[in-house]
């Protein structure tokens, strides 16, 4: 989407920002062109958003490695709240985006010795690490903060992330099933947790992939992911079964495999070639 | 010794796709001229005509990678090739080599069907919208290890460069769809075509001025 700044006024630009950050969109560069045309005129037009819209505009600029346009919206903002840890935090992005990630670490943890409970500090501490590419003391790190924070939906995303880099896929289970207790009815998590499972291999795995697959469809039939996810499981599942004669179990499999295959094939159109790969692939009785 | 020459489109691709999702690990695999190839032959040369962008996200779980390859093959069968590679480009702006790439095992996979086939990972440090060299770096699979082969790249178009530079300028990694977002929204289309028609039209205007050139 690209729009013809020229022409847009103060109040569509600012709209757009608003919708930007209540759904939660970084859209870096087309934060910055707007603030370029529109906003950069006259910033005390912006009334009562303007430090949330000068802290997004610092975000879109280091995104975009504008330095000096974070630089400048960082002082407007300190010195409106001088020693504000809000401020700190987004000098410590600064820090951060231009790599001098001593200097940030240092800036952090005065924030989180002047407030225990702060826990936007410590994540970007975690961020830090991840940058540097020492993961697995960001997985340290994040294992003790979600010891004091166990709520924290995000870190366990995370978490689980960190995990499947390193390929410790029975921790991964662990978080994803931690998403799940936060989220159930998120058909996503339920997807997440069976695609790790399928990873895992073996029958055991892999019944259990079929459980998740299965509730990711009930909350959400257009989720191809988990059909095609459903439509793995079962054919996998329907070898294992070819030779120890399990008839009944066996009978449900197919069944379900048949279900997954039709809802998959309907999503897509009748002339794609994910029909053909169904086809090519299907097990006959 | 072999060579590996690639198509235009197939690097504007790799790059795109890259340029899309700078925060994010990507990967794709490559397709060849299956014409050119014979089965089971190392160190074969190979003319790469074709990149399919794979996943931003979920590297680490396999079923979708099965599925995607499944799909990659029809295909490919299709239009005689061959997939006779991998592409990577790692998260993180410091990671260059394969060992950090994300899908190693996607590319083992691929080496076991097709020996010769080669690794591309993309050099973050060279990513930039005027690019002044090639911003990938080719291995080859020799005794278990992914090797890399600085001489062996070749393009087939001496304005790749400048064309990648131009469709970068221009935001056209924004329409590139990878199998991530076709699995979001089935209508879009995965093999690109819209890129390589635009890839192709700038090539043919390259072609033309040449030929004003040779005539004056």
């Amino acid at each position: 989407m690209s729009f013809n700044y020229e022409e847009i006024s103060h109040n569509e630009a600012k709209d757009l920002l608003r919708q930007w950050r209540e759904n939660n969109e970084r859209r870096g560069k087309e934060v910055l062109e707007l603030w370029d045309v529109v906003l950069r005129e006259d910033v005390n037009k912006l009334g009562n958003e303007k430090h949330v819209i000068l802290e997004q505009v610092i975000y879109a600029a280091l995104d975009c490695h504008m330095y000096c346009i974070a630089m400048l919206c960082l002082v407007m903002l300190s010195n409106e709240f001088p020693g504000s840890l809000r401020v700190m935090k987004l000098k410590a992005a600064v820090l951060e985006a231009e790599e001098k990630f001593d200097e940030a670490l240092e800036l952090l943890d005065n924030i989180i010795k002047v407030d225990e409970t702060n826990s936007a500090a410590r994540k970007r501490r975690i961020a830090i690490l991840k940058a540097q590419g020492y993961i697995v003391e960001a997985i340290k790190e994040l294992v003790d903060y979600l010891k004091k924070f166990m709520s924290d939906v995000e870190a366990w995303q995370e978490l689980c992330n960190l995990y499947l880099q390193v390929q410790d896929y029975s921790r991964a289970v662990f978080c994803a099933e931690e998403l799940l207790l936060h989220q159930p009815h998120s058909h996503l998590h339920h997807q997440r947790l069976a695609d790790i499972r399928y990873t895992m291999g073996g029958i055991e795995n892999l019944e259990l992939a079929k459980l998740y697959y299965c509730q990711s469809v009930k909350l959400n039939p257009d989720n191809m992911r988990s059909l095609l996810g459903l439509y793995l499981t079962t054919t996998n599942l329907l070898n294992h079964y070819k030779s120890s004669g399990n008839s009944g179990k066996r009978k449900e499999v197919w069944k379900l495999c048949h279900w997954a295959q039709s809802k998959a094939t309907k999503q897509t159109q009748p002339t794609s070639q994910l029909s053909q790969m169904m086809l090519s692939l299907a097990i006959t009785e | 010794m072999s060579e590996v020459s690639i198509e235009t489109g197939a690097y504007a691709k790799i790059i795109l796709h890259a340029a899309k999702y700078p925060h994010c690990a990507v990967n794709g695999v490559l397709l060849a001229d299956a014409g050119k190839t014979k089965e089971g032959g190392r160190n074969q040369s190979l003319d790469i005509v074709d990149a399919i962008p794979l996943f931003h996200h979920s590297h680490y779980v396999s079923p979708m990678a099965e599925v995607a390859l499944t799909q990659i093959e029809t295909i490919a069968q299709s239009e005689n090739c061959v997939i006779a590679g991998y592409y990577a480009a790692c998260e993180n702006f410091r990671d260059n080599i394969v060992e950090r790439c994300p899908g190693l095992k996607i590319a083992e996979k691929i080496v076991e069907y097709f020996p010769s086939a080669v690794f591309i990972v993309v050099d973050n440090k060279k990513m930039v919208q005027h690019l002044d060299s090639p911003a990938i770096k080719v291995h080859k699979y020799s005794d278990g290890k992914w090797r890399p082969r600085e001489s062996l790249i070749v393009f087939q178009s001496p304005y790749v460069l400048e064309t990648v530079s131009h469709l970068l300028q221009k935001g056209v990694e924004r329409d590139l769809v990878d199998f991530d977002n076709y699995l979001d929204d089935q209508s879009q289309d995965w093999t690109n075509q819209g890129i390589e028609k635009l890839v192709a039209s700038i090539n043919a205007s390259t072609l033309d001025d040449d030929d004003e050139k040779e005539i004056r």
